[in-house]
């Protein structure tokens, strides 16, 4: 292994940490929500047996060839390729991306965090701005996370 | 006849205009047919009267309603809309051409052809591609063949809102919307090597033809030369190519 494989393989450890910390909050509003699909974007894929064994079907979207083959992950990029989203769209990282509520209408659970790495081109500093830039009108729930110094900001909401 | 374009940028005062001059000089010497080379600038003093010149407003007039910072050195996608000659060519000006590259000039492309950022880079960028940060896409020397480019323009001004929030840089942009797409090509990696980041550095690759140097892409400041801090064989062959 060379030092940038060492170094990589911690980045996504940190990761998926701080994705499993994610999700453990945001599952209790995926399963309020009613919907039977959802659609992760902007992420690997995850492991979601607990939803997956209620009847509840996930798929991934996002643009890394690292995960291309696996079989729920759709390689695409939401913002500018326009695929069809199928039920709750939960963006899991809108630091990265403009902002998904411009282009689709729907019910939505947005994370995002402060600029931190030239690929954050969506400084997300609160809810309140998740809120504004994603049109969102009937806000259900928000959040803001401290995880590993870094603090996220949560939304579920629609904009239709 | 061949009809063949070269294109370059000069704005602001990062580069003197020897630096036009200069690469004017290294492609009246490696390239044997004949051209037109045009510098699109705000400021033509010092540019050898042989050069053309273009306004350089003229070149961001699509994008001015977007800071200078985003999508960085976006004026060079202008170029596939202005340029559809048989054969064109953009350089940029920190490069050092120091073997004959009439072959290169003179191929047709189907697609807009870039360098390759290889060596240093692009493992870490391959497993990084989730984060978005880097890019594969140099855009230090771009081939394009009549309107083979004009796609990428047309779809950048298409999406040209989504395109300016989400990229700071157009070699990202290009890296991570049309590369992925396909929509590019590469040169040859036989062609090009870097003056600042090889290893060893600052060592000239006969093997090769053309020298970048890069300064902006630094990872680091120290031990990196722009060519006219160069004090070896770099600068030996750049002065060379002034024309007395």
């Amino acid at each position: 292994m060379t030092e940038y494989d060492l170094i990589y393989e911690e980045y996504k450890h940190e990761v998926r940490l701080r994705q499993n910390f994610i999700i453990k909050h945001i599952k209790t509003f995926i399963l309020e929500s009613g919907y039977d699909i959802v659609s992760f974007i902007a992420t690997n894929p995850l492991d979601m047996q607990e939803l997956e064994s209620v009847g509840i079907s996930c798929k991934y979207y996002g643009i890394d060839p690292e995960y291309s083959s696996e079989s729920k992950y759709i390689l695409c990029d939401v913002i500018f390729d326009n695929p069809h989203l199928e039920g709750l769209i939960v963006h899991l990282n809108a630091q990265k991306t403009y902002p998904i509520g411009k282009l689709y209408t729907g019910e939505f659970i947005i994370i995002g965090h402060s600029k931190e790495t030239p690929g954050d081109c969506n400084s997300l500093d609160s809810c309140d701005i998740i809120i504004e830039q994603n049109n969102i009108t009937k806000v259900k729930a928000k959040l803001d996370l401290d995880i590993s110094n870094r603090k996220y900001h949560i939304v579920w909401g629609s904009n239709d | 006849m061949i009809n063949l374009e070269i294109f370059t940028f000069k704005w602001g005062n990062k580069y003197g205009p020897e630096y036009v001059n200069r690469l004017y000089g290294s492609l009246l010497k490696h390239i044997n047919v004949p051209f037109n080379f045009t510098c699109i600038t705000e400021d033509i003093s010092g540019i050898d009267s042989d050069i053309s010149t273009l306004d350089h407003s003229d070149f961001d007039r699509a994008f001015n309603a977007y800071p200078r910072d985003r999508l960085f050195t976006r004026e060079k996608l202008e170029l596939f809309n202005y340029s559809n000659s048989e054969h064109n060519l953009l350089l940029d000006l920190d490069i050092l051409i120091h073997d004959d590259i009439t072959d290169l000039v003179t191929m047709r492309h189907e697609k807009p052809t870039y360098i390759l950022n290889s060596g240093v880079f692009s493992g870490n960028v391959i497993r990084g591609y989730g984060q978005l940060c880097s890019s594969l896409v140099n855009s230090s020397m771009v081939g394009w063949s009549k309107d083979s480019g004009k796609y990428i323009y047309d779809y950048t001004i298409q999406n040209l809102e989504k395109v300016m929030f989400t990229y700071s840089s157009l070699d990202r942009y290009l890296f991570y919307q049309h590369h992925r797409k396909g929509n590019i090509n590469f040169w040859s990696d036989d062609i090009f090597y870097n003056y600042n980041y090889n290893n060893p550095g600052h060592v000239k690759d006969e093997s090769k033809r053309i020298a970048l140097f890069n300064t902006s892409h630094a990872s680091r400041k120290d031990d990196v030369y722009e060519l006219h801090q160069c004090s070896d064989w770099a600068k030996i062959i750049w002065e060379s190519y002034d024309r007395v």
